[in-house]
């Protein structure tokens, strides 16, 4: 195993203990809810998320490259499965505020496209690295207000929240740089800024779940 | 694969930690308000890292023998708040465990190992008295030691880049339980 493949393994990881701990966050408020399609919805999408994100791992460590067909496919599988995590937060709890701030974000994450079309690929490939990118970074962003919209959510891991999801933002932007640039400096620095949102979003996450835990 | 700038990050996280201690009201920070040498220790951190990055030269000798002083720091913090002694018996066993690394791979950079040692050992002594933090610190401190564990196990293997990401994740978890709990509660 390469230094790309683990490190993309520990980005991996963190992005699927962030969906974890949101899922948890959304159990713990349904012990008063009692909505169990919701949960079970949630729970097949975490799944969902976990067969994708572990294939696509899979797939580059043993074959080194994706075909465009499993890039489609994985990117249409990522967006049902994010869709069927966030869903809950917005049906069952319903506090997720959707501002102004949130609007100019997603407006912002789905510009950058524009970046990609820049790649030297062909025009399949580019909308499935496009679809892909947006299938996993959209629902983490969602989640990052949802969870951020609770009013168990202290000021400080609010704060942390947007922080991150604009460091989000950024990375969105520069990931087309990443590609440009593959396995050097500029790829990694590129790639920290993604990890360091990951780490704020499964801090202030972890932190909301265990003040949820104390409440109820 | 070596890239400095990333490397040397995480160390000045740790010494903005330390320095924005010095600064933070006596209130809610008992532990290092106005003491000298934490805004030593912090300057030393971050200072010794700023200079890595513009000379290229390794100084993680002098961020090891650092992060044991601060290692002390928090021991007396918690036996004062525990009556518990402290763990002398840990820096002799760290040291021999550190220049034992250093003399198997003939390069100082594996100083680093030690100061990774530390930190993780750091977050446990903290988590086994997560009273004094508050007990909702526990998963965070073990995210921290377990980050810290994972990048001695990278810097061992010679991944640097994934060691440095890692290293950067037990210091930022780190960074923001003690954080959280010096600026935003009491």
């Amino acid at each position: 195993m390469d230094e790309h493949t683990l490190l993309s393994l520990a980005i991996a990881v963190m992005v699927l203990s962030g969906f974890s701990l949101a899922i948890s966050v959304f159990r713990a408020f349904n012990l008063y809810i009692k909505n169990r399609t919701l949960e079970a919805l949630q729970v097949i999408g975490g799944l969902i998320m976990l067969l994708v994100i572990g294939g696509l791992l899979d797939i580059r460590a043993t074959k080194g490259a994706l075909s465009s067909s499993i890039i489609t496919l994985s990117s249409l599988f990522a967006l049902i499965g994010g869709l069927l995590v966030v869903l809950p937060f917005f049906v069952g709890i319903k506090q997720t505020k959707i501002d102004r701030e949130l609007k100019v974000q997603v407006f912002v994450i789905l510009a950058s496209s524009v970046i990609y079309s820049f790649l030297p690929l062909p025009t399949l490939r580019k909308i499935g690295v496009i679809l892909l990118l947006f299938g996993i970074t959209l629902p983490i962003f969602i989640l990052m207000k949802s969870v951020s919209s609770l009013a168990v959510c202290s000021r400080f891991n609010k704060n942390l929240l947007k922080i991150a999801s604009w460091l989000l933002v950024l990375h969105a932007w520069l990931r087309y740089y990443s590609f440009k640039n593959p396995q050097t400096c500029i790829h990694y620095g590129v790639l920290l800024i993604y990890f360091i949102s990951l780490l704020i979003w499964v801090y202030s996450t972890l932190k909301t779940y265990e003040t949820l835990r104390e409440w109820l | 694969m070596e890239c400095v700038l990333i490397s040397e990050l995480p160390d000045i996280l740790l010494g903005l930690l330390i320095i924005i201690g010095f600064f933070t009201k006596k209130k809610k920070n008992p532990l290092l308000h106005h003491r000298p040498y934490a805004f030593l220790l912090g300057l030393l951190f971050s200072g010794a890292s700023i200079v890595e990055i513009i000379f290229a030269v390794n100084l993680d000798v002098i961020e090891f023998f650092g992060i044991l002083g601060i290692l002390l720091i928090v021991e007396r913090f918690i036996s004062i708040n525990t009556g518990k002694k402290i763990h002398y018996e840990y820096f002799p066993l760290i040291v021999a465990l550190t220049l034992l690394v250093v003399f198997t791979f003939h390069d100082l950079k594996y100083f680093h190992v030690g100061t990774l040692v530390v930190l993780s050992i750091l977050a446990l002594s903290l988590r086994e008295n997560a009273f004094i933090l508050g007990e909702d610190t526990r998963n965070t401190l073990l995210f921290s030691s377990v980050f810290a564990l994972l990048s001695i196990g990278a810097l061992l293997t010679g991944f640097n880049v994934l060691s440095a990401f890692l290293y950067f994740g037990a210091v930022l978890f780190l960074f923001l339980t003690v954080g959280e709990r010096i600026w935003w509660m009491g």
